[in-house]
């Protein structure tokens, strides 16, 4: 079992390790049959380091992240986030801990349909304590930023795709997060919106120091990442380049996704 | 508005199908069941009022047969054949205080002292019931004795009038009287107002006169001590058709040697009352289990629909709490706007519908809107609300938001 180490010019910020997993291992049983989705992953991930996870569809990406996000319960394996072990957190402590410290860009982006742009977005300061006022300032500004200034008040399903994925990208990084979890961020957009996802991704982890970790079946470019590593048969294995994604073993997990 | 009741409102309105639905249910339940007790209640108002003219009253005395007590005396007229008597039997005189005492428990409405003598007419030696009784009270003497509603010829005795007699119909048809003549008793002359007759009741007499007048008459035929504040008989109202036998054993608590005379009547009636009542009372109850259970189904619906959106929320980082409050919030918003709209339109129905025409009971009780019905019907249906939002918003709240994230 090899462990990743993180990108050296990373771990050179001052804070050291943010993100970093041991041994994770996750099992789902379907209709009686074990699937083991992640055989024993193990990631270390610096302050204001940018990590590329590639793989094939159903390689358990998706799986990785919701575990690093605390949706889910490893079903063995640590996950530290900040020195603090996820797995002893109880599921409210965990709730905080992404409100506070985790943003989350979903796959399908996930954003709420009855609610409009603003309102999705504003979701993830509600229960923060922040004033209506600095709230709102803040919400507005972030979809500006994002070309959305004078979408605020459209529904999701009146925006394009790529529109919505940049509320969802909004939304996740509304709260300043520490730790920012990108699942296929640029998987259903032109090559346009895709640069601005990736630049907006990227900001806060060249101003703030903020971790990003990506998942991506290969419409990431590479070269943003400090570090590409490749989920393969449930481990993160070292990306090869010259390997292409369709020839490298898939896990069980692909039955189920 | 805290952020909870604000997307909660902005989520009722942007469900407005299930939100109507769920408004409606409360509505109709409210409604219904404020319009089944105002019916209810006139109901019952008017029960009593029939039963109050039939036998919510009776009368008490201490019959001479019972040993004297310390607070009962006998005393004798000096002639033989004239007494105390009341429902036929001779009695013992209790102080007129104890009136007062009967009056004052909480299952009767109203109580006066009476007298109730039998006189003998010196000049042809007929017997003749006088009832001295107080012409100020409608209540008591009202129901057991005579009232206003009596009179066959002439007038009624005014509330402070003294000096003149009614004379029960029988008795004024016998003796060939009628309002103007006089009759003469104890040897006083008493000019007759009226002729009455009061049916069936148990402080029935031949003449009436006001209490005042009738003790002096009686003192005048008395041997030895004349009565001072003394009376033979209670008349007793009672403040309600179901506890008149409540009534009767409190009222014979009071004085060992008191015996009761009431009409049994009431009791069936009481009875069939009391199951119209039960069925009523079950039906609203019935209504009101209705209208959470179909708000609580509808709750949970939509909590199960909205699985998914728990499960965006709670990944980005709404507490259990949090989704408690808000889904609480949107339960108990509903139930408040369909309380309200319920009460407005139960007071609207009631303002239309002739319930009493539709009901058939012919009474001048009228039907009445009951505040406490609304403000039940309301409260009510917040509670239905905080019982319908609570269990599926406590449901969605335990799931995982990886599981919820999955489902669909």
């Amino acid at each position: 079992m090899t462990t990743i180490p993180p990108n050296p010019q990373a771990t050179a910020t001052p804070d050291g390790v943010l993100l970093e997993c041991k041994d994770l291992k996750k099992t789902f049983t379907l209709r009686r049959r074990e699937i083991r989705v992640l055989q024993g992953v193990n990631l270390s991930a610096a302050r204001g380091e940018i990590v590329l996870i590639t793989g094939r569809t159903g390689s358990g990406k998706s799986t990785f992240l919701t575990l690093l996000a605390g949706l889910d319960r490893p079903t063995a394996g640590s996950v530290r986030l900040d020195g603090r072990r996820m797995e002893t957190l109880s599921n409210e402590e965990l709730t905080r801990l992404r409100r506070e410290r985790i943003g989350i860009v979903f796959q399908s982006h996930n954003l709420l349909p009855s609610w409009t742009a603003f309102e999705n977005v504003e979701a993830a300061l509600l229960h923060t304590g922040m004033p209506a006022a600095q709230r709102r300032g803040r919400v507005e500004a972030l979809l500006s930023e994002l070309g959305l200034g004078d979408r605020m008040d459209n529904l999701p399903a009146e925006l394009s795709v790529g529109q919505q994925q940049l509320v969802a990208i909004a939304r996740a990084l509304a709260n300043e997060p520490a730790l920012i979890l990108a699942d296929e961020p640029t998987g259903d957009v032109d090559p346009e919106s895709a640069q601005e996802i990736i630049r907006r991704l990227t900001l806060p982890v060249k101003e703030k120091g903020a971790t990003l970790v990506i998942a991506s079946h290969g419409t990431f470019p590479v070269d943003v990442a400090d570090r590409v590593l490749c989920m393969s048969d449930g481990r993160l294995v070292p990306y090869e380049a010259d390997v292409p994604l369709r020839l490298r073993p898939v896990s069980r997990a692909g039955d189920l996704q | 508005m805290s952020d909870a009741w604000r997307c909660a409102w902005r989520e009722l309105r942007r469900r407005k199908g299930r939100t109507l639905a769920n408004v409606l249910g409360y509505l109709l339940a409210v409604a219904i069941a404020v319009v089944v007790v105002t019916a209810l209640r006139f109901s019952e108002k008017a029960a009593n009022q029939i039963l109050n003219s039939t036998g919510t009253h009776f009368v008490a005395f201490v019959p001479a047969a019972v040993p004297a007590c310390g607070e009962c005396s006998v005393k004798a007229a000096g002639e033989k054949g004239e007494g105390f008597v009341a429902c036929g039997v001779a009695t013992h005189l209790v102080p007129v205080s104890l009136a007062g005492k009967v009056g004052s428990l909480p299952t009767v409405r109203d109580a006066s002292a009476y007298l109730s003598f039998r006189f003998k007419d010196p000049a042809d030696g007929h017997l003749f019931t006088v009832g001295g009784f107080d012409p100020r009270n409608a209540s008591a003497v009202g129901t057991t004795c005579c009232a206003a509603t009596d009179v066959v010829g002439g007038r009624f005795t005014r509330p402070d009038e003294r000096g003149v007699a009614l004379l029960e119909e029988a008795y004024a048809k016998l003796r060939h009287l009628e309002p103007g003549d006089a009759v003469t008793i104890a040897g006083a002359r008493f000019p007759v107002v009226g002729v009455i007759n009061p049916g069936i009741r148990p402080a029935k007499a031949d003449v009436y006169l006001p209490y005042r007048d009738a003790e002096e008459a009686i003192n005048r035929r008395m041997e030895g001590t004349p009565i001072r504040a003394e009376a033979n008989v209670l008349l007793v109202e009672v403040a309600s058709s179901r506890v008149q036998d409540e009534a009767i054993r409190s009222v014979k608590q009071l004085h060992p040697g008191l015996v009761v005379s009431s009409y049994a009547c009431y009791r069936p009636a009481a009875q069939v009352m009391g199951m119209n009542e039960g069925a009523a009372w079950l039906l609203t109850i019935i209504l009101a289990v209705a209208a959470v259970a179909l708000s609580l189904k509808s709750q949970l619906a939509s909590a199960i629909e909205r699985r998914r959106e728990i499960g965006i929320l709670k990944a980005i980082g709404w507490t259990d709490g949090s989704i408690v409050s808000q889904l609480l919030a949107e339960s108990v918003l509903q139930a408040a706007a369909g309380g309200v709209l319920g009460a407005l339109v139960a007071v609207a129905i009631l303002a239309v519908v002739p319930i009493k025409l539709l009901s058939g009971i012919e009474t001048p009780v009228a039907v009445s809107l009951w505040p406490a019905a609304l403000v039940g019907g309301v409260l009510l249906a917040l509670v239905g609300g905080v019982i319908a939002g609570v269990f599926p918003a406590l449901h969605a709240a335990r799931q995982r938001p990886a599981e919820a994230l999955r489902s669909i």
